[in-house]
Parts: structure tokens; sequence; C-alpha cells
């Protein structure tokens, strides 16, 4: 019992340091960067006001992410030896990528535009682009599968929902490629002297759009799989700890969905008023932390059936 | 005959526990019987119960799955001696 124990001690130092030393850094670049309001013409206490009310949810959001992450890792360690193992160790690398995005989106914004006056601001945006999305692929595989490899230590229940679900999402992406295309041409300039993208759309529909659609339909189909695990799984007090777990899960991808909608479409939530946007923007961090404080419960319940005595 | 009683309780774990049964059981034996799955005899069933419900309570809130947990392990217990 130490050994795991032991491990998850060291995984959770590592993580909530990495954590802490990222949000650091990200505090330090918002307050060195330029204060410029942009449409909003607010004063320099209004926009570190501003600053601050964003960093400390961004903060809760990271620790909670990484309390999940933590959560899955220990209870991995419990459960390695068993049929289910994999998957719960495939969980915990996908909730470290999930991290990951979550971090990458807030420090790769803020990096940016620190190279906004030099031949290399291209570069810089095309990296703030491409690598979060890159990671949320990363994230979505690792959580397919955990979900594949949970799914085969028990025999699932025929869905009905998933055709549905299919449909729901095809449209989704028809919807979300359109609306992408119909962005003005680029590059195109922010108020702040940045473009928002680097390349074409033309290059970008295989670059980024592409690989977003992919992250999603992976995360829907675990989602759908954890469900399904969920239901042909037996023990009530078990699927009880298990249902936290799927919820969490669906309310993450809803939020990585929403937010990459958001990221996407920057330029015209410009037209927002100030108190409509950030209404968008704690609407989001409340999402994705009541997916991660749901994932974290249900790993607390999981790991506490392995570990009473 | 050992290990038929803790299959029978494995069994009526498992609505409880699903996949996380014989590793909850194990434990259960070893700490507070002091023995293996392979050694438990018919009366220790009833202290098992015991130890069962306080641990399943920890697990859960819902009282009636507990007790329902417990008559089956009684009834188990009587079906033994």
């Amino acid at each position: 019992m130490t050994k795991p124990l032991h491990k998850s001690s060291i995984f959770s130092f590592i993580t909530y340091g990495i954590v802490l030393t990222a949000w650091v850094a990200y505090i330090i670049m918002v307050f060195l960067a330029p204060s410029n309001s942009g449409p909003y013409h607010l004063g320099l206490t209004q926009v570190n006001l501003l600053r601050i009310s964003f960093a400390i949810p961004i903060l809760i959001i990271w620790l909670l992410a990484a309390r999940a992450a933590i959560g899955f890792h220990r209870y991995a360690q419990l459960v390695k030896g068993a049929s289910e193992g994999s998957g719960f160790r495939s969980i915990t690398h996908g909730l470290c990528w999930m991290l990951a995005y979550l971090i990458s989106i807030s420090l790769l914004g803020r990096i940016a535009p620190l190279f906004a006056h030099s031949g290399l601001i291209y570069p810089a945006v095309f990296v703030k682009n491409h690598m979060p999305v890159y990671i949320l692929v990363a994230a979505s595989v690792h959580l397919y599968w955990g979900s594949t490899r949970l799914l085969a230590t028990s025999p699932p229940r025929p869905s009905k929902r998933t055709t549905w679900v299919w449909l729901a999402y095809l449209v989704f992406a028809a919807i979300f490629t359109a609306m992408f295309f119909s962005n003005p041409t680029n590059p195109e300039t922010l108020s702040d002297g940045i473009p928002t993208y680097a390349v074409s759309h033309s290059i970008l529909l295989f670059t980024l759009i592409l690989p977003s659609l992919i992250a999603w339909a992976l995360a829907i189909i675990a989602s759908v799989n954890y469900a399904s695990y969920a239901a042909a799984t037996k023990g009530v007090i078990y699927k009880a700890a298990l249902r936290y777990l799927v919820s969490g899960i669906y309310a993450s991808v809803f939020f990585a969905l929403l937010l990459e909608l958001l990221i996407l479409n920057a330029a015209r939530l410009q037209n927002l008023g100030l108190m409509s946007l950030l209404l968008v923007i704690y609407g989001l961090i409340l999402a994705y932390g009541l997916g991660a404080a749901l994932m974290a419960r249900g790993a607390r319940r999981l790991t506490l059936i392995e570990v009473v005595e | 005959m050992s290990s038929d009683i803790y299959e029978q309780m494995v069994n009526i774990t498992e609505d409880y526990l699903g996949p996380a049964t014989r590793r909850f059981l194990v434990r259960q034996i070893s700490f507070h019987l002091d023995k293996r799955p392979d050694e438990i005899v018919a009366t220790d069933v009833p202290k098992l119960i015991e130890w069962t419900k306080v641990t399943l309570s920890l697990l859960t809130e819902d009282k009636s799955v507990v007790d329902e947990y417990a008559r089956k392990m009684h009834l188990l217990a009587g079906a033994s001696e």
C-alpha cells in the first residue's frame, strides 16, 4: 500500500508545482503586458482589477483540473494490476493532457503579444493557435483509449443514443466549419496589433479545424463509452462513483468545445459588451470547474472503495 | 468449503462493488479476521458481516443498500451453518 501512495505523493507535488509555476508566469506576463482595454475604454485600475478577476478563477480551474488528474493517478496506482487498471491509467494521462491544454491556452495567449513588434510574431501566433489544439487531441486520444479499455472489461449494452449524438455532432461540425470560413480573410488584426492567424484559412482547415473536429469526436465517443461502461458494470456503490466520472467528462468536453468556439470566433466577440463577454468567460470557467470537481469526487469515491478497511 | 463460502460472498458483494469486489473482500478478511479467503469458515461470516457493514457505510450514504447487503450476507451465514 505504501508504494502507490508514495508515487502519488510525488505526482501530486510535481503537478501542483507545475500549476503554481505556470500561474506565477501567467501573472507576471499579465501585468507586464500593455494595459490596452481595446474597445471598452477602461482606466488602468479597472484593467488591473479585470486582470485579477480573470487570473484567480484561472488558477482555481487549473488547481481543480490538477486535483482531478491527481485523484485518478492515485486510483490508477491502486488498481494497477486489475483488468480495469490500464483504462484508468489512460484516463489519468488524458486528464494530465487536459490540464496541459488549459495551461497552454492561457500562457501561450500571453506569450504571443511579447513578439508583437518582432519578426517572430507570425510563428508565435501559429504556435499559440495550434499547440493547444494538438494538446487537446492528445487528451482526447488518451480519454478515448481509457474508455475502450474499460469497455473491454465489461460487456457493453447497445446505446440507442449514439446515432443522435453523431447526427448532432455532424451538424455542429458543419456549422463550426462554416462559421470559421465566414470570418474575415486573414491575416486579421485585432486592436492590439497582433494577427489572429499566421496562415490562410485553407491551410488552417487541415492544421487547426480538422484536428479540433477529431479531438471533439474522440472526446464525444469517449464520453458515450464511459456512460456505457458505467451502465454495464456491476455494483451499485461502484456505479455511483463512476457516475461522477461520466458527468465530469461530459462537462469537460462541453467546456472544451465551447472554449475552442470562443477562441476561433474571438474577432466576433469584440462586438459584445463587456458584461456579456464577462458572462461568457465566467460561464465557461464555471462549466470546466464543475466538470473537474465532479471527476475529482468520482476519483475520491473510487479510491475510498480500494483503501477502506 | 472455505472457497465456496468466499465465492458466495463474492457473488453477493459484486452487486454492490462490481470490479472492486475481490480486492475489497480480501482486504476485509485479511484486516479483520487475519485470514486468507481460502481459510474462511462459516463461523467467521457473522463477524465479517459486522465489519463490512461498517465499511460499506463509509462508501455510501444510502442506508438501505447497507441493510440489504447485511441481510443477504446473514442469509449466507444461516445457510452455511
